[in-house]
């Protein structure tokens, strides 16, 4: 029963996935936002080590500094824009299409973003990986089998988090300024900019207690060697989170569900 | 009347019922200019962290970013809100929507630039005068340049932003190109101009002049160089001039879509 279950899923995320691969302009235009930001990224660093003249900060080589800002960069831009999806959905009565269907609304997006961010990440880690050989060198060999399961939950997460801000569409005309704080959040707490280990002592404390690092922070430092918690730590710490947003997601749709009027047929 | 005197009362004009526009949806308004606030926020969140690290980089200081960010959003920020369909004119070639403009006993490129302003971008203004105040002293002569450096930058900001759009026009659909060009300008002025070196540099002061807006902070307000502001007046009406002669160029090759709409 579990198992034709997640098959349902299953069948969204391999059908939307084969879409990924027809949009093939869209796809190059986004890479070449990747590729830019990641250059202007390498420049800053690279005169920030050499004119400090320091070759090591808080464990950080100027390579390790690099090969972590491309997976971050890598994460952030794979996240597929749920916002105008879901607001119109919520606003146009899309959803309630979906109360008598034999699939869960919240299921059928996952499996949609699912496919669209494994692609994308897939692709910016390649071509990231590129880049950044042939500016910095020095190839991290990651422990794959560690790093997966943390982009994973990682993705999963950022869903549930989005998911749970775009479904206040419900309640509030528009999102889209919650869901810019969010995204801002989570690109500077986050750790997408700069690794913790970089701000100052009392930030880093609020980062490390917050959901945010969990999804950048924690994939990158494992990539580059620089996390300081065992790998079974942190993919607990995402766990718990996931957990905790899922059922904050789960009550939200619930109650909306429960408000939602549509008018016409 | 004289043909300078209509044109000033049709610009104003359009400004004022954009204004009107924008009063009509006031918690819209706010709640994008807030949030740009704070979109621009994060990025002094990042340099601030970053110069905690680094005090000095290649001369560059916390205040020389400041002011950087300042001049770029204040440039950017008053050519969204005057000129707000700058940065859809991609769209508008893609979809036929110039049309209502070609009818009209108006100069078009000017009509369909102001017929349109961006909410956000009063977030932008509002965010460049605040850093105004916390990164330099106030003086006269500080503000006077600053004025004229966010002018001169959404000018030439504007033209290049203008001329990737026009590219709809060869290439059709060239909005995620078009607005990529645009990034690309927005993203190197808001970097100090020394990170970059060789061909990246001479790109910067050449082709996507980006340079002449990011290199403002060190050679206006350490000191103005006259030699400098004369060719950044220079180089601005020359990429101004530019993008307004392929914009022309490009809509002999404009096709209808033969939309009908009607504009209030």
């Amino acid at each position: 029963m579990m198992w034709k279950k997640g098959a349902k899923y299953g069948a969204v995320f391999r059908i939307s996935l084969s879409q990924q691969f027809a949009y093939f302009y869209d796809f190059l235009i986004r890479t070449l936002f990747l590729i830019l930001i990641l250059f202007v990224f390498s420049r800053l660093w690279i005169t920030a080590y050499t004119s400090g003249g320091t070759a090591l900060i808080e464990g950080y080589t100027l390579e390790k500094m690099m090969w972590y800002l491309m997976v971050t960069e890598s994460i952030y831009m794979a996240f597929p824009a749920l916002v105008d999806r879901i607001e119109k959905d919520v606003k146009n009565g899309e959803i309630a299409y979906f109360l008598n269907r034999p699939i869960s609304y919240i299921g059928f997006q996952y499996g949609q973003y699912l496919s669209e961010a494994v692609f994308r990440v897939a692709i910016n880690l390649c071509v990231g990986s590129v880049l950044i050989y042939f500016m910095a060198g020095g190839i991290p060999i990651p422990n794959l089998l560690g790093f997966i399961p943390l982009v994973f939950l990682a993705l999963t997460l950022q869903y549930v988090t989005v998911m749970a801000v775009c479904l206040s569409s419900f309640w509030v005309e528009d999102i889209r300024g919650f869901h810019l704080v969010y995204s801002r959040l989570l690109m500077i707490i986050g750790g997408m900019m700069v690794p913790l280990e970089i701000f100052p002592e009392w930030l880093q404390h609020i980062a490390r207690i917050l959901p945010f690092q969990s999804i950048i922070y924690l994939p990158a430092s494992f990539f580059v060697g620089a996390h300081t918690e065992p790998l079974a730590t942190m993919l607990i710490e995402q766990g718990l989170w996931l957990v905790f947003f899922t059922l904050i997601l789960l009550g939200i749709y619930r109650l909306g569900v429960k408000r939602l009027n549509v008018n016409g047929g | 009347m004289s043909t300078v005197a209509k044109t000033i009362r049709f610009i104003t004009g359009y400004w004022r019922v954009n204004w009107q526009g924008a009063m009509e949806f006031r918690a819209s308004f706010w709640t994008q200019m807030i949030t740009m606030l704070i979109n621009n926020g994060v990025w002094i969140a990042f340099w601030g962290i970053f110069f905690n690290r680094f005090p000095v980089v290649k001369g560059w200081e916390f205040t020389d970013v400041l002011l950087l960010w300042g001049i770029t959003a204040g440039a950017f920020g008053w050519l969204h809100i005057l000129f707000g369909n700058v940065g859809r004119v991609a769209y508008l070639i893609a979809n036929g929507q110039i049309d209502s403009y070609l009818t009209m006993p108006k100069n078009i490129l000017l009509h369909m630039l102001i017929s349109r302003m961006s909410f956000s971008a009063w977030g932008d203004v509002l965010f460049a005068w605040l850093l105004f105040f916390i990164a330099i002293p106030f003086r006269i002569d500080h503000l006077l340049i600053y004025i004229m450096a966010q002018m001169l930058g959404g000018v030439l900001m504007g033209a290049v932003i203008l001329a990737g759009q026009s590219l709809a026009f060869w290439i059709g659909n060239s909005e995620g190109l078009s607005f990529q060009i645009a990034n690309a300008m927005i993203t190197f002025t808001t970097y100090p101009i020394d990170i970059f070196q060789g061909f990246t540099r001479l790109l910067l002061f050449t082709l996507l002049p980006a340079g002449f807006i990011s290199i403002m902070p060190i050679a206006l307000f350490r000191g103005l160089h006259l030699s400098f502001l004369v060719m950044l007046i220079s180089v601005t009406i020359l990429f101004a001039a530019s993008s307004v002669f392929i914009f022309y160029r490009g809509l002999r090759r404009y096709e209808s879509g033969n939309m009908i709409t009607l504009k209030m």
